[in-house]
């Protein structure tokens, strides 16, 4: 259907086959043929107005009774009826004459016998599609030159018929290169419907299934929570505590809410009851929206915004910034650090029983790592928003930003202040601690709250600030559901009673025992020190330079903890002042 | 039935109609467009597809059927030829075939349908008729099942238990059973509408304008008016939750549409609707050619009017638009007017199944009786013989799937009068669709 004829009413609307308006080339994921969504090689079959090529490849092992060069851009079909380019009242010489040609003549000439294109002209220089040996050039190879075809000026293009005797006959015609797309972007209604993906051998629903490098195809949820219905409560969580925490497998087969069951925990168990390549070929729209780790259903219904106390001001917040927020980060990220340490490595594991543990405790590693370094990126986080503050005049009168990387190990933190904190082996008690100092709605989440409830106030901030804030404000959101999920997983080795199996029997060691690693610590915070004081001043080289250096105390740092714990010797980080 | 012989039915079926019959183009200050008749597909198209649809249509409709061809605009046919007939799953129970008006125009006759003595339909009818048409429709199906006459809350009593009957069967079955009636509401009391709420009635009541324009043509058997009668009984169902339609029969004596339609409007109606008085037993009160036009004319005010209203955001339930935005915007493609002798099909009170309630006694869409059963091969015959591909001058006419051929009992008794006005309307439909559509997308969904 031509674009001039725009479709209104359902009818019309319905009647449309092949691409909607609104698929564009640009949109493509496709890096090069054949690529996912399209051949791409389809859009040069139709370069030139009123014929229709194909790129042909000469196959790696031909059959005996195969003919002979076979292999370059073969002409498909002379196609003017309908040929967009190709107007019959057209005032243009040029199509004027294609049309004659391609209608008289040389269009009966060229339905007959084997067509190639043998060379193209443009601007005075000519590409032949032949080696200088006399033999064409593979079919890909002539596309890749057909790309380089610009839209003006006027082309002239020379066809040869293979499978005549010398001298073989020759046809050149002249026209313009067609526009792939309209000038709105959308693919050129020259292309007929299913064109474009006709020689894609594999559905990109495959890759989606199967890719697991990073490639956009294997950017996915894994494991999701279920859709969120019936009773919430705020923030937008199911009130209902099993849908509010099971994992589900994003990629399930039975969508029923019979199949909404805990993920299992490692790729293998999970496949078998995962849509298989028929399937998602099938079924790949059931697949929902994930947002927020959720999956949505048919409508989002966004969560109410919390109603957070701004700070009476900026110094307020500062203050607790400074004093309540970095603090706790950083004595977060290292609890979790040294419970992270007190898990057994692969080697230590019993060999004869727990089959399943290398696999959970691989998860549960993993898990932990990541709330590990999200705390640890909050911390910096808090450091930028206090520095930008002072950047922006917020301090109080005669205060500056310094780097606020010290722990809050006096005290109880967390929600009602119920968290003590302390270095533990993260056994049964200190994942139900874990899971108590993240819970949504306790201090970690509120406190943040308060930070974008004050920096909201746009008359009063700059807008940065507050979409800061909201980072972390929002960042924090899975740490809650990933040590419920920790605690799941562990759960299974609880009947095994203690000593538990997957621990490694761990006591706090001595300043003398642990020196190199408390060295490494202190060298850590002294670079960090370092990079944000940088890049607070905006040396952004200085800053990289200490950040670089603080990466690989990091390193140091975590192979030496590493090898103490193996020895059964907990570094005692709270030690560091 | 005399009728059809006294009414020169001849001169009105060869009228012949020329241009295109595959598509019609008009033009709206966003350009032209185009109805392509197949599917009833609006499109936007380039100012000089006219020209070339016209040239076209010089060659006849397989040129026409060509260039539409060529532009890729032309699919499989969207209308199904012949058609099967589909399950009964409504019937409309003329449980009182008596009136106590005397309307001029009436089809029935005062309800009578031309009998000499008027008939109630006793209970044993009505339930009949309510289990045959619930043994047809299969579960988690929906059924309807309309009151007419005649005027039925005459018949108040079969008119409850048919209705309390269907819907006990209805639920048994897992069935969804719908309810309608057409009412004069001269008779309707408090507890008619406490029951017609109860039961979530579909409620059409026949009522002509303003007070004097309404008595003078909906008279009681007195000659005394029934306007005031109406309006002090509607009180009730007006207020309640109910969707309550107002049906006003356009006579040559209605002459300012306009008021009449914002009076009905009023006086709290939800929707308000016109029919031009087609086939009249009093040959005054019938609109001839000319008066149609003036019709159409008056008709154009009240959709400009409703345009003006929609694109403010204001309701203006005026339902004739309503229906042809509704459908058009959903290419509505009938082959047929009305579900009359397809899904749907009336039953007389003496038990006799016609193609639909205007049909009751009349044996040219006699479709079998509650002793024998429905008549299928009866049924089929009457599709076969109403399709709109099989009617002159239909069959050459652009409106053809929007119309579907015209009320069959009006073009049986008088011929195809309302060509012109029905394609009057069509065509201002389209264009005003258009234009609603681009100033409130939000509109159409």
């Amino acid at each position: 259907m031509s674009a001039e004829f725009k479709p209104r009413n359902r009818t019309a609307r319905a009647a449309v086959v092949g691409n909607p308006a609104s698929a564009r080339l640009d949109a493509s994921v496709a890096n090069c043929f054949p690529g996912l969504e399209l051949d791409v090689r389809n859009l040069e079959g139709r370069f030139f107005p009123g014929l229709l090529f194909r790129v042909v490849t000469a196959p790696a092992a031909p059959v005996a009774q195969a003919l002979p060069n076979q292999a370059g851009i073969r002409l498909a079909a002379v196609e003017w009826q309908n040929e967009t380019m190709l107007p019959e009242r057209s005032e243009l010489p040029w199509v004027q004459t294609l049309l004659a040609q391609l209608s008289g003549d040389i269009g009966n000439t060229l339905s007959d016998g084997r067509w190639y294109l043998q060379w193209i002209e443009q601007s005075g220089k000519r590409i032949s599609t032949e080696q200088p040996n006399g033999k064409p050039y593979d079919g890909e190879t002539v596309w890749r030159f057909l790309r380089s075809i610009a839209l003006e000026p006027l082309l002239t293009i020379s066809l040869v018929r293979r499978d005549a005797s010398e001298p073989r006959p020759t046809v050149q015609l002249s026209g313009y290169r067609r526009r792939y797309t309209t000038p709105a972007g959308v693919i050129a209604v020259d292309y007929e419907p299913g064109e474009l993906t006709q020689s894609l051998c594999n559905p990109w629903q495959h890759d989606f299934r199967d890719c697991a490098c990073y490639y956009w195809a294997s950017n996915h949820p894994d494991v999701v929570m279920g859709e969120a219905s019936g009773a919430t409560i705020p923030g937008g969580d199911p009130k209902d505590p099993t849908t509010a925490l099971t994992y589900l497998d994003w990629l399930r087969r039975d969508r029923s809410p019979a199949g909404a069951v805990a993920a299992p925990v490692t790729r293998s168990a999970a496949r078998e009851d995962q849509i298989d390549h028929f399937e998602i070929n099938q079924r790949w729209q059931e697949l929902e929206f994930v947002i927020g780790g959720r999956e949505i259903g048919a409508v989002y219904t966004p969560p109410s915004p919390d109603h957070a106390q701004p700070y009476a001001d900026a110094a307020e917040m500062i203050h607790a910034l400074e004093y309540e927020l970095a603090p706790m980060e950083l004595t977060l990220a290292l609890e979790y650090l040294y419970s992270m340490f007190s898990l057994k490595s692969m080697r230590e594991l019993p060999k004869d029983r727990w089959s399943t543990l290398a696999d959970d405790l691989a998860a549960v590693r993993q898990s932990l790592i990541i709330v590990a370094a999200s705390e640890m990126t909050h911390l910096r986080w808090v450091n930028q928003l206090l520095w930008e503050l002072d950047r922006a005049g917020f301090y109080p009168h005669g205060k500056h930003y310094a780097p606020v990387l010290r722990h809050s190990a006096h005290g109880p933190i967390g929600l009602k202040g119920l968290h003590t904190p302390g270095l533990r082996v993260l056994d049964y008690e200190a994942l139900d601690a874990y899971v108590r100092v993240e819970r949504p709605g306790g201090k970690l989440d509120t406190a943040y709250a308060r930070c974008v409830a004050t920096l909201e106030q746009r008359d009063r901030y700059p807008s940065h600030l507050y979409e800061l804030a909201v980072k972390i404000d929002s960042d924090g959101m899975l740490h809650y559901e990933r040590f419920r999920e920790m605690r799941r997983i562990l759960n299974t080795y609880r009947g095994a009673g203690a000593p538990w199996p997957y621990l490694r029997d761990i006591r706090l060691g001595t300043p003398d025992e642990t020196k190199v690693a408390l060295d490494a610590y202190r060298s850590l915070l002294a670079a960090l020190h370092d990079a944000y004081v940088n890049e607070a001043a905006q040396r952004f080289d200085a800053a990289q330079v200490a950040i670089a250096s603080a990466r690989k105390t990091m390193d140091v740092l975590n192979r030496e903890a590493e090898a103490l714990a193996g020895r059964g010797i907990g570094v005692p980080f709270f030690d560091v002042k | 039935m005399s009728v059809i012989s006294i009414l020169p039915v001849a001169t009105f079926q060869r009228r012949t109609f020329s241009g295109p019959t595959e598509a019609r183009c008009f033009d709206t200050e966003h350009g032209t467009h185009a109805l392509l008749v197949d599917g009833s597909r609006v499109y936007d198209v380039p100012a000089d597809f006219e020209s070339r649809l016209n040239e076209a249509a010089q060659r006849g409709p397989a040129a026409e059927r060509g260039l539409l061809a060529s532009l890729g605009l032309l699919g499989d046919p969207a209308i199904d030829a012949p058609l099967a007939p589909p399950v009964v799953n409504a019937l409309a129970l003329a449980v009182s075939e008596h009136c106590n008006l005397a309307c001029g125009y009436c089809y029935a006759d005062g309800g009578s349908f031309g009998a000499n003595a008027p008939k109630h339909m006793n209970w044993d009818v009505a339930r009949r008729a309510v289990d045959d048409l619930l043994a047809r429709v299969p579960a988690g199906g929906s059924a309807s099942l309309a009151f007419l006459g005649g005027e039925p809350l005459l018949n108040r009593d079969v008119l409850r238990r048919a209705t309390l009957h269907a819907a006990t069967l209805a639920a048994e079955r897992g069935v969804s059973m719908r309810f309608s009636i057409t009412t004069n509401a001269t008779v309707l009391n408090a507890d008619d509408a406490a029951f017609l709420v109860q039961h979530a009635f579909n409620v059409t009541v026949s009522i002509d304008g303003e007070r004097e324009l309404h008595d003078a043509l909906r008279p009681t058997r007195g000659g005394g008016g029934s306007y005031e009668r109406i309006v002090a009984r509607l009180g009730p169902l007006l207020g309640s939750d109910l969707r309550v339609s107002a049906r006003l029969t356009v006579t040559p004596r209605h002459t300012a549409l306009r008021a009449t339609l914002e009076h009905l409007m009023a006086l709290g109606f939800h929707s308000v609707g016109f029919s031009p008085s087609l086939s009249s037993r009093d040959p005054a009160l019938q609109l001839s050619t000319g008066e149609l036009d003036a019709l159409l004319a008056q008709m154009i005010e009240c959709a400009n009017e409703f345009e003006r209203r929609i694109v403010m955001g204001d309701p203006y339930p005026f339902s004739n638009m309503l229906a042809a935005l509704q459908e058009l915007h959903r290419g509505t493609h009938r082959p047929l007017p009305c579900g009359a002798g397809a899904g749907y099909l009336g039953v007389s009170a003496d038990g006799a199944y016609s193609a639909c309630h205007r049909f009751v006694g009349d044996p040219r869409a006699a479709m079998g009786d509650l002793d024998h059963g429905i008549d299928d091969a009866a049924r089929e015959r009457w599709l076969a013989s109403r399709h709109v591909d099989t009617q002159e001058p239909c069959r050459s006419c652009w409106a053809r799937y929007l119309c579907g051929g015209g009320c069959h009992h009006e073009v049986l008794n008088r011929g195809r009068v309302a060509c012109d006005f029905i394609r009057g309307w069509l065509a201002h439909a389209l264009a005003a669709y258009v234009r609603i559509a681009e100033q409130r997308p939000d509109y159409f969904r």
